[in-house]
Formats: C-alpha cells, structure tokens, sequence
C-alpha cells in the first residue's frame, strides 16, 4: 500500500504543478463564476427562489472539478499509456491496481481547491450559506468528482490516443452544457441533462443549499456513473494490459 | 560474485524458459524456446530484429504471456518475482514523465520496490548524480537512457534487464554505461540485456544467447560461440597478388583482395594456409584468427536462415 501512496503523492505534485490543469481547475471556473455572478446580482433562478448567485456558485464549483478530475485523468493516462509509462510501472513491486487506484486517490485530493476556491469568492459575492450547508455542497461535488474521475480513466485507457483530446472536451463542453454548469437549463435540454452525471452533481448540491428534498433518483443516477464508469474503466485497463 | 545474493541457492536458474512459445494472430514471434540463465552472470541476448528478443523479455518481465510453455523467474512466476522485488527492468520504450525531476522519480521508484537502494546510491551507480534536480522532460536522449537504467537498479534486485540499453547513445556515453552495467555484473546481480552492438556483448557478457526467427540459435561463452561459426580468418599481405591466384585455394568460404591485402575466411585454416605455401606464394604479416563475435553472429544467423528456407522448400514440395 505504500507503494500505492507514493504514487498517489507524485500524481498531487505534478498534477499542482501543471499550469494547464491548474487553469482549467480553478483559474477559469472562478473567472467565470465572478463574470457569471456578477450580472445576475438579486435575481432568482427563474421559476424559484433560490438566488441565482447560489446556483452559480455550485456551477462553477462543478464545472472545475469535471476539468480536474475527467480531463486531467483522460489526457494523462492517456499520454501514459503511449510513453510507457504504464509498464514501466509494471516493472515494479506495485499491485495492478496500484496505478488506477493512485489516479483517483489524487483526484479527490486535486479537486479540493477547485471546490474552496469558488465557494471562498461565493463568500464575496453574497452568498450566504449555514456551516452546515457549506459542508453538504462540499460534500455532494466531491464525492460526485468519483463519476468524473473514472470516466476519465475509461477514456485514458478506451479511446485511442489521438483522439482523447477532443473527445473529452466534447464531453466536457456538453456535458457541462446539458448539465446547467453555464445556466440553468429547461425543456428538452434538462430532459437530456437529467440523465447526465453533471446535472445531478450540481442539482443535488444545490438542492443541499437551498433547503430543498433530495432528488433520491438522481442520487441514484449518479451512483450508476460512478459504478457503470468504474466497470468501464477496469475492463478497459484489462483490455489495454497487454499494451 | 558473491554467493551469499544468489536466490534460493545456486542450483535455481534466474530464468527458465521451458518450452515457451508465443503468437499473434498467424505470427510465431517465440518458438518452443527453452533456456536456463544461470544466476550471478552477465548475459547478451542477440539477435537480429524481429528475432523475439523483446517478445521473450516482455515474457519473463510478465507483461505478456506465453501462448504455451512455462516461464520462471529465480523459480517463481513473472509477476510473482517481479513483486517479490528480484526484478528490474529497462525497456526500450519506457517514456518518463516530463514534469517531475530525476530524483522525484528514482525516490518514488525506491518506494515501488520491497528492498530498496537509497536514492543518492542509485544516483552514484548509474553516474547521473549531476542530473538529479532536473527535470525528465529536459533531459538528452542519452540522458534519459541512463535515467531509465538507475530506474532498473533502483530496487536493488537479483536480476536486471535491459533491452537494447544503449542504442542511440553516442560512443563515450555508451562506455560510460558499459561501466554501470559490470559494476552490476561484479555486484552479482544477473545482467540479462539484448543489444545489436556486438562489441557490448563481447566487453561484458560472460554467457551469450542467440536467437533467430523465435527459436534458440546458440547458448555459450563469447568463444563458444566464435567457435561454433566454425571459421577462421586468414589475413596478409602478398605484393602482386591477384584474386584469380588464391581461387582454387581449399575451404575457402570468402575471399577478399585489396590491392595487396588479403583476406580469407576459412572453414579450416590449417589447410587452407598450407596449400597457400605450396603454391609457393609467400606471404608477409600473416595473422591466422578466429572471427569476431560479430563475425561469427552474422555467421550462424545466416546459415540459420539458410536452412530455415531449405525446410520450407521442403514443405512446400509436398
């Protein structure tokens, strides 16, 4: 396990240590949610009373954590994957599952400040929230960065090289926009949205902040991500083992 | 060599190929190959490209798996050895991460491994203790080689694999990491590498395998193997010479004349230099030699190939 550990801490360090990554974690989503926020000071999501502020606040907070845990992974063990730096890894006393297991221990650390850093300028920006509902947002957008992660490392290893690029920015550009992460959606696109894990990561967060019941099935949803994503990855990593 | 290293005593093989065979699809990379690397030695592994070299190493590393046949690693499966920590490898493809430093690196690769060199130690054996605060990503090809062999002996293991350690390396680098490899050598450890410079296997192996098309050409000492060639070669100089003079000369296998130098390969120089005096020719500088490894490698694979198209002839007739 310690072989697992320090793999794990490596992956921290030179994730904090990529200035892409880093953009795309928090730089970008904090830009957007002050540009965001900004023009919607005082109003209310349409046809509720949650603030609109709010809503962007669990957004935003979302939609870096989606850069820091699928694309981060995707591009990464993709680009492992083709440098060899899986099997040099091999090489080693480290168990198979070592090095996946390494990847998202890191992703759950990595999205941390993506998370903190929105809700800090959310502070700023008039959002004002109960200890406790801080810490539930918290909560539903990390543990749903899980479904992220291992969609991520089911496209690392599932998709060719040469195309993971732009597929995980289809997937996170859409996936964002179906999912309400630039605004809040309705109509044909929330029916699409609800079967994503995007909109659920965000809906629940925010039903957790504005006292609202939570939508059990889309807990249910996201849940099936995190496992059918899970599965994905490992028959991938199967696949790919002999690479 | 120490025997104190030696793993389960002297008697078990580092490795043992019984019978390994490997295919893709219709293409027989690795043919019933059967083989015992005895511990504590240095040994080349030749042969030309597509031989199954690397096949064979990705074999016994367990990064792939035989079709057939049963592989053992100082007694243990691939991967169980490889655990146990008595392995280390260097591939040919082992691309390194650009954004961290040499020394982030080889620590996390002591951590990977049960019985671990310290990191300065690995630094020092594989002669990159000037590289270490950089980054992998700056590195020079030949930078990067020698980084990716104190990878391989990080962790301290029985046996340590290499393929084709220095290619792309310019000479003085190449002797340099010659060095690293006998201090391994000496060390006790197994040094199995395949190379494509014969001169490395003549400097450091003590034991030298050949394969050809998959299957075990020949498994001996660097002499065994310049013997098993079976020719010599005769060289002097003979003012005035002509090719035409030396043709009829008996077991001559090629003949050379450049101006007045000549070369002979023999299947018996003895003979072939004692028909040379009766002709009455008297040559000055004469040197009566075995071939080079290189020579001699050259040699039995192409007598290999030769036969190998003899048998498919054979089957295609009927």
């Amino acid at each position: 396990m310690s072989g697992v550990m320090a793999l794990g801490r490596l992956e921290i360090v030179r994730s904090l240590r990529n200035r892409r990554v880093m953009f795309f974690t928090i730089l970008y989503p904090a830009m957007l949610f002050l540009l965001s926020a900004g023009s919607v000071k005082g109003k209310n999501v349409p046809g509720t009373d949650i603030p609109y502020v709010d809503y962007f606040l669990v957004a935003y907070a979302s939609f870096g954590v989606i850069a820091a845990s699928m694309n981060n992974n995707a591009m990464r063990i993709s680009q492992e994957r083709k440098e060899g730096w899986i099997r040099q890894l091999r090489l080693t006393a480290l168990p198979s599952y070592g090095y996946v297991v390494s990847k998202i221990a890191a992703s759950l650390l990595v999205v941390i400040p993506a998370i903190v850093v929105t809700f800090l300028l959310g502070t700023t920006q008039g959002v004002k929230l109960t200890g406790e509902e801080w810490v539930s947002a918290f909560l539903v957008i990390w543990l749903g960065s899980l479904a992220f992660t291992a969609l991520g490392i089911a496209i690392g290893y599932g998709v060719p090289q040469d195309a993971v690029q732009p597929v995980t920015l289809i997937i996170y550009v859409a996936g964002s926009f179906l999912g309400g992460q630039f605004f809040a959606v309705s109509g044909t696109l929330e029916t699409i949205g609800k079967a994503l894990p995007t909109y659920w990561v965000r809906e629940i967060a925010t039903q957790v902040i504005s006292g609202q019941p939570i939508s059990w099935g889309g807990v249910a949803i996201l849940a099936a991500w995190v496992v059918g994503c899970a599965i994905l990855a490992a028959v991938m990593y199967q696949k790919r083992a002999e690479d | 060599m120490s025997n104190e290293r030696l793993v389960g005593g002297p008697e078990v093989p580092a490795v043992s190929f019984e019978q390994v065979s490997k295919h893709y699809g219709q293409v027989q990379a690795v043919r019933e190959l059967s083989l015992q690397l005895p511990q504590g030695r240095a040994i080349a592994f030749l042969g030309p490209n597509g031989a199954g070299k690397s096949t064979s190493m990705e074999i016994l590393l367990g990064l792939k798996h035989a079709s057939s046949g049963r592989v053992e690693v100082f007694g243990k499966s691939p991967r169980q050895a490889m655990t146990a920590g008595h392995v280390g490898a260097m591939l040919q493809s082992g691309g390194l991460p650009a954004d961290v430093t040499v020394r982030e690196l080889l620590t996390l690769m002591t951590q990977l491994h049960p019985k671990p060199l310290k990191v300065d130690e690995v630094l020092l054996r594989a002669n990159i203790a000037d590289l270490a605060d950089r980054r992998a990503g700056k590195l020079s090809g030949g930078q990067t080689q020698r980084v990716r062999f104190a990878i391989a002996i990080a962790g301290d293991s029985d046996l340590i694999v290499l393929d084709e350690p220095t290619t792309g390396m310019d000479v003085e680098n190449r002797h340099i990491f010659w060095n690293s490899m006998k201090g391994e050598a000496e060390r006790g450890k197994t040094v199995l590498f395949a190379t494509h410079y014969l001169e490395e296997a003549d400097q450091i192996a003590d034991q030298v395998v050949v394969i050809n098309k998959g299957r075990l050409l020949a498994n001996g000492s660097v002499s065994d193997i310049k013997a098993m060639a079976g020719f010599q070669k005769i060289a002097f100089r003979l003012p005035g010479v002509t090719r035409e003079q030396l043709l009829n000369l008996p077991h001559v296998v090629s003949l050379e004349v450049l101006h007045d130098h000549v070369q002979i390969q023999t299947s018996d120089s003895d003979k072939t230099f004692y028909a040379l005096l009766d002709q009455g020719l008297r040559p000055m500088e004469i040197e009566i030699s075995a071939l080079g490894l290189e020579q001699a490698f050259v040699a039995i694979t192409e007598r290999d190939n030769g036969d190998a198209v003899e048998t498919t002839e054979t089957e295609d007739a009927r």
